[in-house]
């Protein structure tokens, strides 16, 4: 019944989420016979493992298809190709987009989402109560007290009162919220969260103390977390390993570390460029490479590189070839046809 | 608890706590959504004052025939065309309990034309709790006590005059406004039931189902609608029962009417259904059913009252022109619309101007529905900024 029968489904043992080569197109209509015109590729053929424990970040600018991987992952939308592995407490592996509706309710209860917004993920009509208690009421999991026991010991595992369970989120700071919101997370127990731009609508303070809750949970409960951002100096403090993510394809995934002290794409290269430097001397000596122009249209990506018409060192190969996602070195991978033969510049670590 | 693994409490690094006064600890932390909305419905005075009125307009509807000193059909000769009778309080320099003088019926020696004149040696007390001409109230209980009246059976109190026919504009005003009130309830109940049900399927479902529903509401916006009335009024047999049009009129009412509902209920439904709460429940793994009655419908009730609202004005409007056209409802029932029929000419309004009274009575209720429905429309959403 289940896919774990399924012959071939298999991923390395340290790995919680496997997606191989995966591929979101949303068709765009047009006209009131909804005539489909053509189709954004919001992410063409993405592969990447994620280990168990560790947190994998994912980076890129706005619009280049995020988002969309981590509701891939939770099947928030169903996937337009290829396959999602995801290893269960139990240890057998299923493939997530092809699920049906009753397995996958199953599933919800070890992975979970923290959003973006901590306004418009909380519903306004709900008490604290229920809104960190759906999750338990849905699958039945114990008796009104035991719920209410555990909404209160939720609350305090995100420093939150429980004396605030009948209250309404409009009480709340956006902080405060996002706590809420990674409450609600929590309360089944999962084993993998996403994290959607979780802190990027908060102050740098409160996003640095939710940084370290996050931290604290993943320590305690032995989460492995999926963390998009924008915010390269938020990554780099969160992340074991990094994806960058350019018009809905993985241009790098490498360890934290190394990509920040030696990055191989060039795209890695003038992202990290553009990451501001607390020491200003250091800022000065630092090779500058400006990104020219915008994102493309999704709609219409380049032929070649998707990234070539914004890269300094595109030739005619970049134009005209695709390149692969391929090892470079132990660990890394990387989406440039002169990989090997770049010499690009991070960021010096402290 | 079956399967939540209890966390050993002690091995927990716990976050500090966030300082208690950091709250505004107030009552609005814990109140809930319909005590937000109404505390800033209350903001809106002119609402507020509104809403009173038509609470007051409304038991005054439901107990018209008790409130109401006669019966609507009560015909009286020698009182025709009668002025407004004026309640006084002075008689001859003293102060006494509210009276009113009777009149006296003479003729214009120049025009022949009937005046009343006020007979300021009888005084005519208002008595409270009068027997009057019997009646059943609320349709159960058999009894003739009317509010108030006046003991000499030759005499009438007449607060807003009386008709061709003599009979009491204020009785016939209460009555009617059972009738085109409920018009508007009944006509609303109907469009809400079609807007809510065709706006869901449209917003929800989206696609050529939305597509193909939102060509047809502008097609039915499109029409003009006065020429679809009448056709459709002169298309319901003359012999019918008058109660049996009267929910026919409703109907046809609410066939145009629903489309603004529609309108709101598909956009709510759009702006919800990307609403990230509403992807946290389905994460969640929270049915359909749920999705819909837990998250997605209470964020619109509000939202709904406040168009159905804003909708009753427009079908007592509808409900008022048909029957003044003489298309909606006919005499015996007596409706607003039925009643302003008698003001059509000149003559009569020059003679009788207190004939509009009915037409007062239209504009004051859709002012008031309208400043209602804006006040709930400003309240509806409580949380935003």
């Amino acid at each position: 019944m289940t896919s774990t029968t399924k012959t071939k489904l298999s991923m390395h043992e340290d790995h919680i989420i496997s997606v191989r080569a995966a591929r979101k197109y949303f068709p765009v209509q047009e006209g009131w016979m909804r005539r489909v015109k053509g189709y954004v590729k919001a992410v063409d053929d993405i592969t990447f493992d994620i280990r168990k424990g560790e947190t994998f970040g994912l980076v890129g600018e706005s619009g280049s298809g995020k988002s969309s991987i981590a509701r891939l992952i939770l099947r928030a939308y169903d996937l337009t190709g290829g396959e999602i592995l995801f290893r269960r407490a139990d240890g057998s592996v299923i493939d997530v987009s092809t699920l049906s509706d009753r397995d996958l309710r199953d599933i919800r209860r070890e992975m979970q989402m923290i959003f973006q917004d901590p306004y418009s993920s909380l519903n306004p009509r709900m008490t604290l109560l229920d809104l960190v208690g759906e999750p338990l009421v849905i699958h039945g999991v114990g008796s009104q007290g035991e719920i209410r026991d555990r909404v209160a010991e939720l609350l305090r595992l995100v420093g939150l009162r429980p004396e605030y369970l009948t209250r309404y989120p409009h009480a709340f700071s956006g902080g405060q919220r996002q706590r809420i919101g990674i409450a609600r997370a929590l309360a089944l127990n999962p084993s993998f969260i996403a994290a959607d731009e979780a802190v990027s609508a908060l102050d740098v303070s409160v996003a640095a103390q939710n940084i370290n809750l996050m931290q604290d949970l993943q320590e305690k409960f032995g989460l492995t977390y999926l963390f998009i951002t924008h915010d390269l100096g938020m990554v780099e403090h969160i992340s074991d390993r990094i994806g960058v993510m350019y018009l809905g394809r993985l241009m790098e995934v490498g360890p934290t570390d190394e990509m920040f002290a030696k990055p191989l794409h060039p795209y890695t290269e003038a992202l990290l460029a553009a990451v501001p430097q607390p020491d200003p001397r250091g800022n000065r000596a630092r090779k500058r490479v400006p990104l020219k122009g915008e994102i493309a249209d999704a709609m219409n990506i380049p032929t070649g590189c998707p990234f070539h018409p914004r890269c300094a060192y595109a030739d005619a190969k970049c134009r005209g070839e695709v390149p692969e996602l391929r090892v470079v070195q132990a660990g890394r991978q990387v989406r440039c046809h002169h990989a090997e033969t770049l010499d690009l510049t991070g960021v010096v670590a402290e | 608890m079956t399967d939540i693994q209890t966390l050993p409490s002690e091995t927990l690094l716990v976050p500090p706590l966030a300082p208690k006064e950091e709250f505004k600890a107030d009552a609005s932390s814990t109140a809930k959504p319909w005590t937000l909305i109404w505390w800033r419905f209350r903001k809106h005075k002119l609402a507020v004052v509104s809403l009173a009125f038509m609470v007051i307009l409304g038991l005054l509807a439901v107990f018209a025939d008790f409130m109401s000193p006669y019966a609507p059909t009560t015909i009286n000769r020698v009182n025709t065309f009668a002025p407004p009778t004026v309640v006084r309080v002075v008689h001859e320099g003293t102060l006494q309990r509210p009276f009113i003088y009777a009149m006296k019926r003479v003729r214009d020696p120049e025009t022949a034309r009937v005046v009343y004149q006020e007979d300021r040696t009888k005084v005519l007390p208002i008595d409270f709790f009068v027997r009057g001409e019997p009646y059943a109230l609320l349709g159960l209980v058999d009894t003739d006590l009317h509010f108030f009246g006046i003991g000499d059976r030759r005499q009438q109190i007449n607060l807003l005059g009386t008709d061709s026919l003599g009979r009491d504009i204020f009785t016939r005003l209460l009555y009617g406004a059972r009738v085109t009130l409920s018009a508007g309830l009944i006509g609303v109940a109907f469009s809400f039931v079609l807007g809510l049900a065709l706006g869901a399927i449209s917003g929800y479902y989206g696609g050529w189902l939305d597509a193909m529903i939102q060509r047809l509401m502008e097609f039915i916006r499109s029409i003009p609608t006065i020429p679809l009335w009448m056709g459709l009024a002169a298309a319901l047999p003359i012999a019918w029962d008058p109660l049996f049009v009267y929910v026919l009129i409703t109907i046809i009412l609410s066939l145009i009417g629903w489309t603004h509902l529609a309108r709101v209920v598909r956009g709510r439904f759009l702006s919800l259904k990307s609403e990230d709460y509403v992807l946290a429940a389905r994460l969640a793994g929270a049915s359909e059913y749920r999705i819909v009655t837990r998250h997605m419908l209470p964020a619109m009730t509000s939202y709904i009252i406040a168009a159905v609202t804003l909708a009753i004005p427009e079908m007592i409007l509808g409900e008022t022109a048909l029957s003044f056209l003489g298309l909606g409802l006919r005499p015996p029932v007596v409706s607003w619309g039925v009643l302003l029929q008698d003001a059509q000419n000149l003559r009569t309004i020059s003679l009788a101007p207190w004939l509009l009274a009915p037409g007062v009575a239209v504009i004051l209720v859709v002012l008031a529905f309208n400043f209602i429905g804006d006040g709930l429309r400003d309240a509806a959403d409580p949380y935003g900024q």
